[in-house]
């Protein structure tokens, strides 16, 4: 009986608590389900705040396929919201944006996710910028503003204005023009309203040629001919498709002048390349005389500005020989005329490239030139990279097979910087070649490529590989026979030490040092000259490990006699500078003890570091293990503690600490941090970089390897140029920048010196003297530090 | 790696009672000596780790079908307080030396909002825990098992603590609760550290 | 000596500083350092307190005759459980936005022994009306405490005191405010400290109590 009354009790206690729930929930439910629809639509709602309707998902019944709407939402008959996806400078900006159906204007724009420059791009999230849009009629979305970020705010453009045709088309009624009915208007632009259009593209090869279409415009008598011309712009590669540019030029049949150019197609970054479509810029063809072409100007985005004259070029000298009947010369007439500038005329050239083994070099082709009745000079087909590393410069040179003489030089093909690298495709460039000595072109005694600072990259890549071709000459033509390890390790040995007679090796006698292979001491008879280092350091290693192997001379007098490059490992010819004699040079009659320079070489900085660092090594090993002397240095430059400070901002004193750690040319001084209750809570680096002028900083770590803060104590560096790019300078006036409060500086603070050695930070263009400069000193550091394990540092 | 992301954030970041203040009563009341704390770890430790495992299946198999997730409170006291009298019952039949052990603090347990808290926290509010609505029967259990151990490492430590601080003089108004809930301050400090970690 | 029967207003006060279940009983502490970031949710939880109490001491109270002595607490648990469900669902249908600050606290309310200890303790003994007056007393008492420490955490954390929504002061600027008050470990201290004071003034009463 009492088991019954618990059961029961239990039962309808659970069975009354259940009823109550229920009912409850019957209730609740629908304000419940009205909040979370609320939260759901709460961009909808503040753009339309008293709207208290439903919003439909209507995406289903409109073919959102060729637009950036990813969302349709109809609030009623009240508004619509389009949620709309766009790139900007990165991809991935969701916005909504809401149309009023009554006035068809736009009503609000919100933000929902973007991932822009902070402070740049995304401007668009600030109420300031969204406000633009409270009722903003479609034709006047050109009109917003209020970022500097130009890729972001086209970004936004393009895609409200795609956003408005797709809402006057489905809410207004409006028909768009068709594509078929543009292209007509265009081209009835530059030529004639109601001219009829023939195509007469077979008539021609158009192979080669940027043309995909020639047509006879006739208003009764042919009067022009049209052409449609593709180019390859900036974004060629979108996803897996490959798109070009493309543009309708027409030509007057009785001035062979232009009458005008209509931009068809571009897939550009909006607010650099879309320049092309402005009006303003299109005029410019406006009867443009066909010698005039390079004049245009006006669009910022020069790899679209050049991909459009370029192809424009291309199709004038099409128009002049197919049309007008001028010979224009083709590419192969050319490359024929170059082979007999630089050899004889009317040579019979003859490829020989099957006899030789071309692997190894960069020599691409090699041709015998014959004058009828012998071989006499042969043609090296050279590719090399310059400054653009994503294309090749592509040459050809001739040796005299007599005096084995360079004869000339042609450049066949470059895409270097236009008015720098490009400049070695010029006929004052050219002219030095004529018979120049071999020796000069193996040496890189050659005038540098637009002067001394114009282009050095492209000139000592340029240098390499003369150096390689002259070598490859030697080897097949003049029956040098490839020096043995042996024959170069001797010559490079007298290089350093000509009158030397004898080595010895002494290796054994000292303390091993890890990049010290073997060294030896040079004499001449029983005089001493000096020491011969075998060294085989660490390279420039940005990802993997790479090494450098080299004899380093240092004279009795402790003065370098230079550095011959054994061997590498480096990245494919970023090291081939640094086997010339000129580089080997920089380092003679230089103290070893003292702060020499070694001037920077171009495009192969990372192994020119690694290489002096390396240098340095030696020189103190050599001081202070083979000379048993303290290794000199310059003494600490000592620097307010207030500077210190503001690279450390938690510590309270500073310690110098730097004659406990090694000579590291670019550090004037090391301090340790201390706290209130002196303890040591990290360092502090006092450093230079040799920018456009000196540049001092100081550079806080903390004992995790952590840098704190990084203060440039003085600088006077011109700023100006940084002006347009990704990083702000707060202090930016208008007039004159300010390069100690750059936020690119932010990629030093709070991060970790392992890091910092691992990714790549870039420079800044503009100021990429000041920025490349300081940002390799800072590695160094960062390198030092682990290096020399600062403060247990590993 | 997830696993043990897991579990660490669940032991020492999200410490249940340090940081998320699940099971005071107990924390404070059973703490004063080292042996009833760490009986009691391990009676919570046994539970929520069980039980969780229940209501995380309850909830994807029953509740969660046919829409009835507004009873998961109910449900889960249900389960739970069933649950520690079966448990109760079990131990006192099988081992009487467990049962002098644990058996006072079982039903304590019942009322220790640690258990029904994680219960509700790994389903109803699954995505603030793992970033995920749909969280594997795997992670659960690591997560449930973190907790209860993170709760019996600092019942432990803090009876510890307690029991030397019995040793020294204390002002009258400081004794007991107030200068355990200061000690329980510093230790919530202590594991804030911890966060950096994760 | 016969025990005087407590008046009602002894009973309605009794919760209020003698029996504080806040600052003398501990009772129901994970709430009182939990939802103390806020006046506002502080509240809000002493709200729901409120409702779950004074429900459930009336319906223990007029059960407490027909529930079979083995199987009271399971038949208590249930009832606060569907009590604390029901408020569950209000409080998310017509206060979101402070069901989801209280988060899964308002779930707990179920075990908080505040409830499950005044429903053992007096409802099952006591009629409904001194029930009633008993659990709101308890929870007036409770929600007093929780809001006092939620006054000492938001004025001194974050600087300012929320009462609902948009009822916002900011007293103390950013650079004077104490942050860790408002983190979980300052829960511990404020609480501490103020039950400490609170101590303080309850033995110096008794003190000089005991020279008169």
């Amino acid at each position: 009986m009492k088991h019954v009354k618990i059961i029961f009790t239990l039962t309808l206690i659970v069975l009354v608590a259940s009823m109550m729930i229920y009912f409850v929930e019957g209730f609740t439910t629908p304000y419940i389900d009205a909040y979370n629809e609320r939260q759901a639509n709460l961009a909808k709602l503040d753009i339309l705040p008293d709207y208290d309707g439903s919003f439909e998902d209507v995406s289903e019944d409109y073919d959102l396929e060729n637009s950036p709407i990813v969302k349709m939402e109809l609030a009623g008959e009240v508004a619509v919201f389009y949620t709309i996806e766009f790139g900007g400078y990165n991809p991935g900006i969701t916005v909504l944006v809401g149309f009023d159906l009554v006035s068809n204007n736009i009503i609000g724009f919100r933000v929902i996710e973007q991932n822009e420059t902070a402070g740049l791009g995304s401007v668009i999230t600030e109420e300031d910028f969204q406000t633009q849009f409270d009722n903003l009629s479609p034709d006047d979305i050109d009109s917003i503003g209020g970022t500097t970020a130009v890729v972001t705010l086209g970004g936004v453009k393009t895609a409200l204005n795609s956003v408005a045709d797709f809402h006057s088309v489905e809410f207004q009624g409006a028909v768009l023009e068709t594509p078929e009915e543009r292209i007509i208007r265009l081209k009835e632009e530059i030529t004639e309203v109601d001219a009829t259009f023939t195509d007469i593209t077979s008539d021609y090869d158009i192979s080669g040629s940027p043309i995909s279409k020639v047509e006879m415009v006739n208003n009764g008598s042919d009067f022009a001919i049209l052409y449609t011309v593709e180019f390859a712009g900036y974004r060629i590669q979108f996803e897996d498709e490959t798109r070009f540019n493309e543009y309708f030029v027409s030509f007057d049949l009785d001035t062979h002048d232009l009458i005008g150019l209509r931009v068809d197609k571009q897939f550009d970054t909006a607010g650099f390349g879309d320049q092309i479509l402005d009006p303003v810029f299109e005029a410019q063809f406006d009867n443009l005389a066909q010698d005039a072409i390079d004049d245009v100007a006006g669009v910022t985005a020069s790899v679209t500005l050049g991909g459009l004259k370029g192809s424009l070029e291309d199709v004038v000298n099409f128009h002049k020989s197919e049309i007008e009947g001028t010979h224009v010369e083709t590419y192969p007439e050319m490359v024929e005329r170059y082979k007999d500038e630089i050899t004889v005329v009317d040579a019979i050239i003859n490829d020989d490239s099957a006899n030789y083994d071309l692997t190894e070099t960069m020599v691409t082709k090699v041709e015998l030139a014959n004058d009828g009745t012998s071989d006499v000079a042969v043609i090296y087909t050279v590719e090399f990279v310059g400054y653009n590393t994503t294309d090749v410069v592509e040459y050809i040179i001739s040796f005299d097979l007599d005096t084995h003489d360079i004869l000339g030089f042609r450049v066949l093909y470059q895409n270097e910087t236009i008015g720098y690298g490009s400049l070695i495709e010029d006929d004052d460039f050219y002219i030095q070649f004529e018979d120049m000595p071999q020796l000069d072109a193996q040496n890189g005694d050659i005038d540098a490529i637009a002067g001394t600072s114009g282009a050095p990259d492209t000139t000592f890549a340029f240098k390499a590989s003369l150096y390689d071709v002259v070598s490859f000459h030697q080897t097949e033509f003049q029956g040098m026979i490839v020096e043995t390890d042996e024959e170069r390790q001797s010559r490079l040995w007298s290089e350093l030490f000509p009158t030397a007679t004898v080595f010895t090796k002494v290796t054994r006698d000292y303390s091993a040092h890890y990049d010290v292979e073997e060294f030896y001491e040079a004499y001449d008879g029983a005089t001493y000259l000096g020491n011969i280092y075998h060294v085989k350091a660490e390279g420039a290693s940005y990802s993997e490990e790479t090494y450098l192997e080299f004899f380093l001379g240092i004279a009795e007098d402790n003065t370098f006699t230079g550095v011959k490059m054994w061997d590498d490992s480096e990245t494919d010819g970023k090291a081939d500078p640094f086997y010339l004699v000129e580089y080997s040079d920089l380092y003679l009659g230089e103290d070893i003890e003292t702060d020499y320079t070694i001037d920077e070489v171009a495009g192969a900085t990372m192994t020119n570091t690694a290489l002096q660092y390396a240098v340095l090594q030696i020189s103190i090993y050599h001081v202070e293990e083979y000379l048993g002397l303290p290794f000199a240095r310059p003494a600490n430059v000592d620097t307010a503690d207030a500077n210190l400070l503001l690279a450390f901002p938690t510590a309270v004193t500073f310690n110098s600490v730097y004659l406990d750690y090694a000579y590291e040319a670019n550090i004037y001084n090391l301090y340790e941090a201390l706290d209130g209750s002196g303890t040591v809570i990290g360092y502090v680096y006092y450093g230079y970089a040799n920018g456009l002028n000196l540049i001092e900083f100081t550079w806080g770590v903390d004992l995790s390897g952590t840098t704190q803060e990084i203060y440039i104590v003085l600088e006077s560096e011109t700023w100006e140029l940084a002006e347009t790019q990704t990083y702000t300078t707060p202090q930016y006036d208008g007039t004159a920048g300010y390069f100690p409060t750059t936020t690119w500086l932010d990629n030093f603070e709070g991060v970790t010196f392992s890091s910092l050695l691992n990714t790549e930070i870039d420079d800044i263009i503009g100021v990429s003297r000041t920025t490349e400069s300081l940002r390799d000193v800072l590695e160094i550091i960062a390198q030092f530090h682990s290096d020399e394990s600062v403060g247990g540092a590993g | 790696m997830e696993y043990i992301a897991i579990a660490f954030g669940a032991i020492f970041v999200n410490n249940v009672i340090l940081n998320q203040f699940y099971g005071l009563c107990p924390f404070l009341g059973v703490s004063t000596k080292k042996s009833s704390a760490l009986s009691m770890g391990m009676a919570v430790t046994f539970v929520i780790t069980l039980s969780t495992m229940i209501a995380f299946a309850i909830y994807n198999y029953v509740l969660v079908p046919n829409e009835i997730t507004y009873l998961s409170t109910i449900v889960f006291i249900l389960v739970i307080a069933s649950f520690v009298q079966l448990v109760e019952m079990f131990i006192k039949r099988f081992s009487a030396s467990l049962y002098s052990a644990l058996g006072v603090y079982l039903p304590l347990i019942t009322t220790n909002c640690a258990v029904l808290g994680v219960a509700i926290d790994i389903t109803v509010n699954s995505n603030k825990i793992f970033e995920t609505d749909t969280p594997t029967f795997m992670m659960v259990t690591i997560y449930a098992l973190g907790i209860s151990l993170g709760y019996a490492l600092v019942i432990f430590l803090f009876s510890a603590i307690r029991e030397e601080m019995d040793a020294y003089p204390i002002k009258r108004n400081w004794k007991g609760i107030p200068i355990a809930l200061i000690t329980a301050f510093i230790m919530a400090m202590i594991f804030v550290g911890f966060g950096g970690i994760v | 000596m016969a025990r005087r029967e407590k008046t009602l207003k002894e009973i309605f006060t009794n919760g209020f500083f003698k029996q504080n279940p806040t600052f003398v009983q501990f009772l129901g502490m994970c709430p009182t350092l939990a939802v103390t970031k806020s006046v506002e949710s502080a509240l809000g939880m002493g709200a729901g307190v409120i409702f779950v109490l004074v429900l459930s001491n009336i319906a223990v109270s007029l059960i407490r005759n027909y529930v079979p002595r083995e199987v009271r607490i399971p038949i208590y648990i249930v009832i606060i459980a569907a009590l604390v469900t029901v408020l569950e669902m209000f409080m998310k249908a017509f206060v979101p936005e402070l069901a989801k600050t209280l988060g899964t606290f308002l779930s707990l309310i179920v075990v908080n022994c505040l409830i499950l200890g005044r429903a053992e303790a007096f409802a099952s003994k006591n009629g409904v009306l001194k029930s009633a007056l008993d659990g709101l007393g308890m929870a007036i008492g409770f929600t007093g405490g929780i809001v006092l420490i939620a006054i000492f955490r938001e004025l001194l954390g974050a600087g300012s005191l929320t009462i609902w929504g948009d009822l916002r002061v900011d007293l103390i600027p950013e650079q004077y405010q104490i942050s860790i008050l408002v983190q979980a470990s300052g829960a511990f201290l404020v609480f501490g400290v103020l039950v400490a004071q609170i101590n303080k003034l309850i033995f110096s009463r008794e003190d000089r109590n005991e020279v008169t």
